[in-house]
């Protein structure tokens, strides 16, 4: 390399075309911005992709038939990958291959082996299957490797029937749906009877009672669930616990869950601490609508009692927030501790004040900032190889044109 | 001749502007990672298309922290280094010949997501920290090391900071986090896929004493799984 960039040189201070031809030229000048590219910073990239990447909701039943997912390894990198499977299940996992070769075929498939002659516990458990960079970047202190995971997540049926209860609630005004989820992780069926959904409040003393007959028998692997409607109308706002028996098997059961009955108002999630004193600046603000529908949220920001700016309304969903950007004009403050506030709008005609206090500071140029604004490696030498070439270039082709304008100042002479 | 000369002059300078595009062209293409999320097939019969969009997962570093090498200077056996300059009131360089803060080689390392959906990352470390024997300060030193810290004093911390890259890159940013042990620790729950917004960095923080001379080695392996749920990242 050193011998090339000294050819160069001599090149340059020389009568280039005496030396080498433009065909030699260029293939030198090609060589060197190939090899700009290769003496880029330390890139390390691996991937996979397929259907689906989080493989969930598998049941292993001993004896079953084997299931296969297809997945493609991603930008594999040139010293090839290795397939590697970790966690509780990784046994029962096996691997069409055990590397990917950087020119080879990077399709694989990882199947779930359910014949073999030993069986994992019953319950929840699960593995990764990575594609992971095989050799490590980096000379120095600190190596890196990168790898891309696929999750399994695995049940293993139980011996017996194995009730799994979920709880949920749905959002609304004025009616909440309470839905109860029996799942069944075992081999055997199991019969849901009835049972009751019991509404507490802050205290935990019992607010409302709904009872319930189901009488379903389940399948292994099978769910199923039941739903109760609560009017909500004269519920004050909060969070509502559930408390949920159920007979299954004549075994009673019990699980947890809660609603929340909203109140239609906006609250201030987030203001920055500290506002820049300089000309026009943005001022991100988060606000959370607390209503149990969604709402169109209008927004007035004001530094004192000043207005600096407004935002169209918002539209956010029930119980979620959203994110607003404000460019103030902040030339008629002085630096130091300040006070404002943020008006919401809302609802039928509807409003919330947010009182807050933040600090005007001068621009520090943050070093955090410079850095993460600074090109990456790849991309200034990228473009210094392009300008050392492009000078290269230009300055053969001057003397390109000047050598045979002597040329033929010497033929004409002669 | 005159005309031969100006062709001459054009014709390399078009194959300037050709090389240049190519070579920016590759290295745009080379952003993309050879990424191919899209794959389609058609069935025969019934006349009717089926397009299945395949979900990548892929992750993308650039740039291993380099500390750079010095020795420490005369009198001093301890210095906090940092690769974030804004994290510590010391200067790597206070007491070493070390580079400055501002001034290390490599500061960070930058993590993409090169993926189509929301990517969960998390780093692991082959050492940890305090002056144990799979330590970052004293793997593999053979006499005494750690000028009595114990193993768990603070001082002796080997830790990463991760940040999003501007902001709204990740939903939720671990702060600072110390490698107690080998494990995976979580780098961020849901790194973004959108343009422009998927990348966020990884600074390194480390306690060194005099005694634990020799090169100090470590070898991170980011990993990236799809995200909980979906896969979309809600970012604030």
């Amino acid at each position: 390399m050193k011998n090339l960039y000294m050819t160069l040189l001599t090149m340059i201070k020389g009568n280039i075309m005496g030396w080498l031809n433009i065909k030699k030229g260029m293939i030198l000048i090609l060589i060197l911005m190939l090899s700009s590219l290769f003496l880029a910073q330390i890139v390390s990239s691996v991937g996979v992709s397929g259907k689906t990447l989080r493989v969930s909701d598998i049941f292993y039943e001993p004896g079953g038939d084997t299931l296969s997912y297809q997945f493609k390894g991603v930008v594999v990198p040139e010293g090839g990958a290795e397939l590697t499977v970790e966690g509780d299940f990784a046994d029962w996992i096996e691997l069409s291959k055990e590397e990917l070769l950087y020119d080879g075929e990077w399709d694989f498939t990882a199947s779930i082996i359910m014949n073999g002659d030993v069986h994992p516990p019953g319950g929840e458990t699960g593995a990764k299957v990575c594609v992971k960079e095989k050799q490590v970047s980096g000379t120095g202190m600190f190596g890196s490797v990168v790898q891309s995971c696929v999750p399994f997540e695995v049940v293993v049926l139980y011996d017996e029937a194995y009730p799994v209860l979920t709880m949920s609630s749905s959002v609304g005004v004025e009616e909440v749906n309470l839905t109860l989820s029996v799942q069944n992780y075992g081999k055997e069926t199991m019969n849901v009877g009835s049972g009751e959904m019991v509404i507490l409040d802050y205290l935990n003393s019992t607010i409302d009672s709904i009872p319930f007959g189901v009488g379903t028998v389940v399948q292994s692997q099978k769910i199923t669930s039941v739903q109760e409607t609560v009017n909500i109308s004269n519920y004050l706002p909060g969070t509502y616990p559930i408390e949920t028996n159920v007979f299954i098997d004549d075994e009673e059961y019990s699980v947890q869950g809660s609603f929340v009955v909203g109140k239609e108002d906006v609250t201030l999630v987030s203001f920055p601490e500290t506002i820049i004193l300089d000309g026009i600046q943005r001022v991100s603000i988060t606000a959370k609508n607390e209503w149990a529908d969604e709402a169109n949220v209008g927004l007035e920001l004001y530094f004192g009692d000043l207005l600096v700016g407004t935002s169209t309304p918002l539209k956010i969903n029930a119980f979620g927030e959203g994110s607003y950007t404000i460019y103030a004009d902040t030339s008629s403050f002085s630096l130091g501790e300040m006070t404002g506030k943020v008006v919401f709008s809302f609802g039928d005609g509807l409003t919330a004040e947010e009182s807050v206090t933040f600090s005007f500071v001068e621009d520090g140029g943050s070093n955090l900032e410079e850095n993460l604004d600074e090109p990456e490696g790849m991309n200034v030498w990228l473009i210094v190889g392009v300008i050392v070439v492009l000078l290269i270039l230009l300055i053969g082709i001057i003397l390109f044109i000047k050598s045979r304008s002597e040329d033929e100042f010497d033929d004409e002479e002669f | 001749m005159e005309e031969h000369k100006v062709l001459t002059g054009m014709l390399l300078v078009a194959l300037v502007v050709s090389v240049v595009g190519t070579v920016i062209t590759v290295d745009r293409l080379g952003a993309l990672g050879g990424v191919s999320g899209l794959t389609g097939a058609a069935t025969t019969g019934d006349q009717y298309g089926n397009l299945t969009i395949s979900e990548v997962v892929a992750i993308k570093t650039t740039g291993d922290i380099d500390f750079g090498t010095g020795e420490f200077d005369v009198g001093e056996d301890y210095q906090f280094m940092s690769s974030y300059a804004e994290s510590t009131e010391n200067d790597n360089s206070e007491n070493t010949t070390f580079p400055s803060v501002e001034s290390i080689p490599t500061n960070r390392t930058k993590v993409e997501n090169q993926g189509n959906v929301g990517i969960n990352v998390t780093v692991s470390s082959t050492k940890i920290y305090g002056t144990g024997g799979n330590s970052f300060l004293c793997a593999g030193d053979a006499g005494p090391c750690g000028l009595g810290h114990s193993d768990s004093d603070p001082e002796v911390d080997f830790a990463f900071i991760a940040l999003d890259e501007g902001s709204d890159s990740c939903n939720e940013t671990a702060q600072r986090t110390s490698f107690a042990e080998t494990v995976p620790y979580q780098v961020c729950d849901c790194l973004t896929a959108e343009t422009g917004l998927n990348s966020m960095h990884v600074y390194l923080e480390m306690g060194l004493t005099r005694d634990a001379a020799g090169q100090k080695t470590s070898t991170l392996t980011y990993t990236a799984t799809k995200a909980d749920g979906s896969g979309v990242c809600f970012v604030a």
